[in-house]
């Protein structure tokens, strides 16, 4: 199921890289001699047939060669290295918070239907949808940062991922809650963790406000289910019948929102990671969009979808765990 | 619409063997058959024209890919749809003529939108309107129509009761109405024109001469909100329009087809599924070359039609087991005709829901990929750009803040009409 969309993908992002656009433009710029790009074209490939450049440019994913970047300075594998865990390090933290407030929240919404707290949280999560992120993000930095230092308040940090002046930091897995931990350095663990909450939470909302009304109108599909009915009339008590009975069935589609809406978390991150100058995969990204250096691009572009697919396949088999009938094999 | 097709069958039969064809009714077949070429013809050639420019650009010969079908890429669907309506009409399908109405009014609505030359291409669809009205051709359809329509209009009536019963759904109507009445009379009412700067006025707070205060260079932010109202609807109508044309067209014909030719779009849809949306638009765009408002929309039209295809064929696989399916067959009607002017009106509800609830993500995408430097040229009065713009003095909030609030305010208006029109249309939610 998902090997197929992988290949489509490669096809996809090596169609936008060699095929759109002129694939010399890659290995090309204004110091390059003339009489050489004879050379390199033979070198990279470049004058064979598409589908050997289609194997050509395989080849050189799965031996790891992605290219230069421009704009990290260091090889595309470096840098994805080195940028990809801040990434999946806040999206993780954006989804936790997104996840632990969006179902309470939902199951509440749905069990007290068109209450006073069931029109806010509507409310809420409709905003979230219809919120522009980078907006959102701007807005809060300018409340959190910027107004709460003018009033005096506990402001929080404007962007980073730790304090660089004041703590130190000697990556060894390039995510810092866990290196900080190891190393047992409470300092930087908390220094980062707070700086953190503003992207994080940033990042959450969008997330937080589609699981929001997954889980509403799923559970509310499910209240209306006969057993339900049932465990209601034996007496069981509300508390039981919802966490025991419908929280499990409403669950399944709940969980399919999330495995989709990671990708919506990356996308998020891409416009996140620029207000909050965040060093992780987005801003590289959007880096490299405005100089145009397309290995960086286009080596996102394929992580991104592979994130993606992965993240749907989790989903999958964690629908296994919920839902003993779908069971795979 | 189950038994009201099949009915139209057996009345058909009747009404060929009674009433001789009358050269009216020939030729408003005739004019509707022409009119729908023309509308798909068009349509096509934009395609075509578009296909031309990209081959062109990347064998080397011009740079910028011309984008004509922002609005034409609908009149693909609309002009196949008309040319099955008039062949239907020439064979007196009876269902036929009813739809005359709808096709050419939405055909006459897309001609005007063109403007151009293209405005003149209405008489046809006038003409044709005017000949379904006269009486030789009424007498074939005028009766059937009004006996079902008045349920139909009975429904419509209910429909617009629940809507009225939902002061969100009225809150999203009244917003929306509000966005095109000021991207239709801005030029009348906004102090500064869209481009306009005051050199020596950078920067200002809210003010009496700038009720929303001024951007690094110098433009009137109310101004240039308002202005953007223009750029930013015209972008999420667009696309959201030629991807739900494109993906029609492909998911009608795979679920109609099935077999292989569905197993393979679907393959790829999933492939276009595999990447969010904004970063496959941002690969594409930087595939393209050029940075602009056109290129934008081309990209998110590519990110955005599988999502009509899943919906359209899914819907396609319940209809065409139907009754009414099997009974146009039976009288020899054509595969296409079957998909265009019958199984094509009973899907459309669904997407037209999702087309809806997809303007406010199209608008935010839009604007995000303006906002990372990828859309709109420097200078223009759009959005995402303006807070692009005003992020470097992100402690002056009203750079940031008004043409947010406008987004947000337009992408929830969409939202709340989208969320309740699918409740309202729901068959389950629905009761009598």
């Amino acid at each position: 199921m998902s090997i197929p969309v992988i290949i489509g993908v490669l096809a996809i992002t090596f169609v936008l890289a060699y095929v759109v656009g002129n694939p010399l433009a890659i290995y090309v710029n204004e110091r390059t001699p003339p009489q050489a790009i004879d050379q390199i074209i033979r070198h990279h490939g470049l004058d064979q047939p598409l589908y050997v450049q289609f194997f050509l440019y395989l080849r050189n994913l799965v031996m790891g060669d992605w290219g230069w970047s421009d704009t990290a300075n260091s090889y595309v594998v470096d840098a994805i290295r080195r940028f990809f865990p801040a990434t999946i390090e806040l999206s993780i933290v954006a989804m936790i918070i997104a996840v632990l407030v969006g179902i309470p929240l939902g199951i509440v919404s749905a069990t007290r239907k068109d209450q006073i707290v069931d029109h806010v949280t509507r409310v809420i999560a409709l905003a979230g949808v219809s919120m522009p992120i980078f907006w959102f993000a701007l807005m809060l930095k300018y409340l959190l940062y910027y107004q709460f230092f003018i009033w005096g308040l506990p402001y929080l940090p404007e962007g980073g991922r730790y304090s660089i002046v004041t703590v130190t930091y000697n990556p060894v897995t390039n995510f810092i809650l866990i290196d900080s931990l190891i190393t047992g350095n409470l300092v930087l663990f908390f220094d980062a963790l707070v700086h953190l909450v503003m992207p994080a939470a940033c990042l959450g909302y969008l997330t937080l406000a589609i699981i929001t009304r997954m889980m509403r109108s799923s559970m509310l599909e499910v209240l209306k289910e006969d057993y339900i009915t049932l465990a209601r009339s034996k007496g069981l008590r509300e508390r039981v019948v919802i966490y025991r009975h419908a929280l499990r069935n409403a669950m399944i589609p709940t969980v399919t929102i999330i495995g989709l809406a990671f990708g919506g978390l990356i996308t998020g991150a891409v416009l996140t990671e620029t207000i909050f100058s965040w060093p992780g995969l987005g801003r590289w990204a959007v880096r490299s969009i405005l100089t145009s250096d397309i290995p960086s691009i286009n080596a996102f572009t394929l992580l991104v979808a592979i994130i993606f697919v992965s993240a749907n396949l989790i989903v999958d088999l964690i629908y296994g765990a919920l839902d003993p009938r779908i069971r795979y094999g | 619409m189950t038994e009201r097709s099949s009915e139209t069958i057996v009345s058909e039969v009747e009404v060929i063997e009674v009433v001789p064809v009358s050269p009216m009714v020939r030729v408003l077949g005739i004019v509707q058959t022409l009119v729908g070429a023309v509308s798909a013809g068009i349509g096509l050639l934009a395609f075509l024209l578009v296909i031309r420019n990209f081959i062109l650009a990347n064998v080397g010969f011009v740079s910028i890919i011309g984008v004509v079908i922002l609005n034409v890429g609908p009149l693909v669907l609309v002009g196949l749809f008309l040319v099955n309506v008039g062949m239907s009409i020439l064979s007196l399908e009876t269902s036929a003529f009813s739809w005359v109405i709808y096709g050419n009014l939405l055909s006459g609505a897309l001609y005007l939108l063109m403007g151009g030359l293209a405005v003149w291409l209405t008489l046809g669809n006038l003409l044709a309107l005017v000949l379904l009205m006269t009486p030789a051709a009424r007498s074939y359809w005028w009766a059937l129509f009004v006996e079902d329509t008045r349920p139909r209009i009975k429904e419509i009536r209910y429909s617009l009761y629940l809507v009225r019963r939902s002061p969100l759904v009225v809150a999203g109507i009244i917003i929306l109405i509000g966005y095109v009445l000021i991207a239709i009379f801005v030029p009348y009412f906004a102090p500064y024109g869209p481009e306009e700067r005051i050199w020596t006025e950078t920067l200002q707070p809210p003010g009496p001469n700038h009720i929303w205060g001024t951007d690094p260079n110098g433009g009137d932010v109310f101004s240039m909100v308002m202005w953007a109202t223009q750029i930013d609807l015209k972008i999420a109508v667009s696309v959201v329009a030629v991807a739900l044309a494109i993906g029609t067209l492909i998911g009608v014909a795979a679920g109609y087809f099935g077999g292989a030719v569905d197993e393979i779009v679907m393959r790829i849809t999933d492939v276009f599924f595999a990447f969010p949306g904004l970063i496959l638009a941002m690969a594409i765009v930087s595939a393209l070359g050029e940075r602009n408002l056109d290129n934008i929309s081309v990209a998110l039209m590519i990110v955005w039609w599988p999502t009509y295809s899943r919906l359209v064929r899914g819907q396609v696989l319940i209809e065409r087991e139907k009754l009414y399916v099997e009974a146009a067959r039976s009288v020899g009607a054509s595969d296409l005709r079957i998909m265009m002017t019958h199984i094509l009106p009973n899907t459309i509800q669904p997407v037209i829901v999702q087309a809806t609830l997809d303007m406010g993500g199209v608008l935010l995408t839009a604007a995000g990929l303006s906002f990372i430097g990828y859309g709109a040229e420097a200078g223009t009065a759009e959005w995402g750009l303006m807070i692009s713009t005003g992020q470097d003095h992100f402690t002056l909030f009203w750079m940031i803040f008004y043409p947010g609030m406008a987004m947000l305010l337009c992408a929830l208006a969409f939202n709340l009409v989208g969320d309740g029109v699918r409740d309202i249309m729901d068959p389950k939610l629905r009761r009598r």
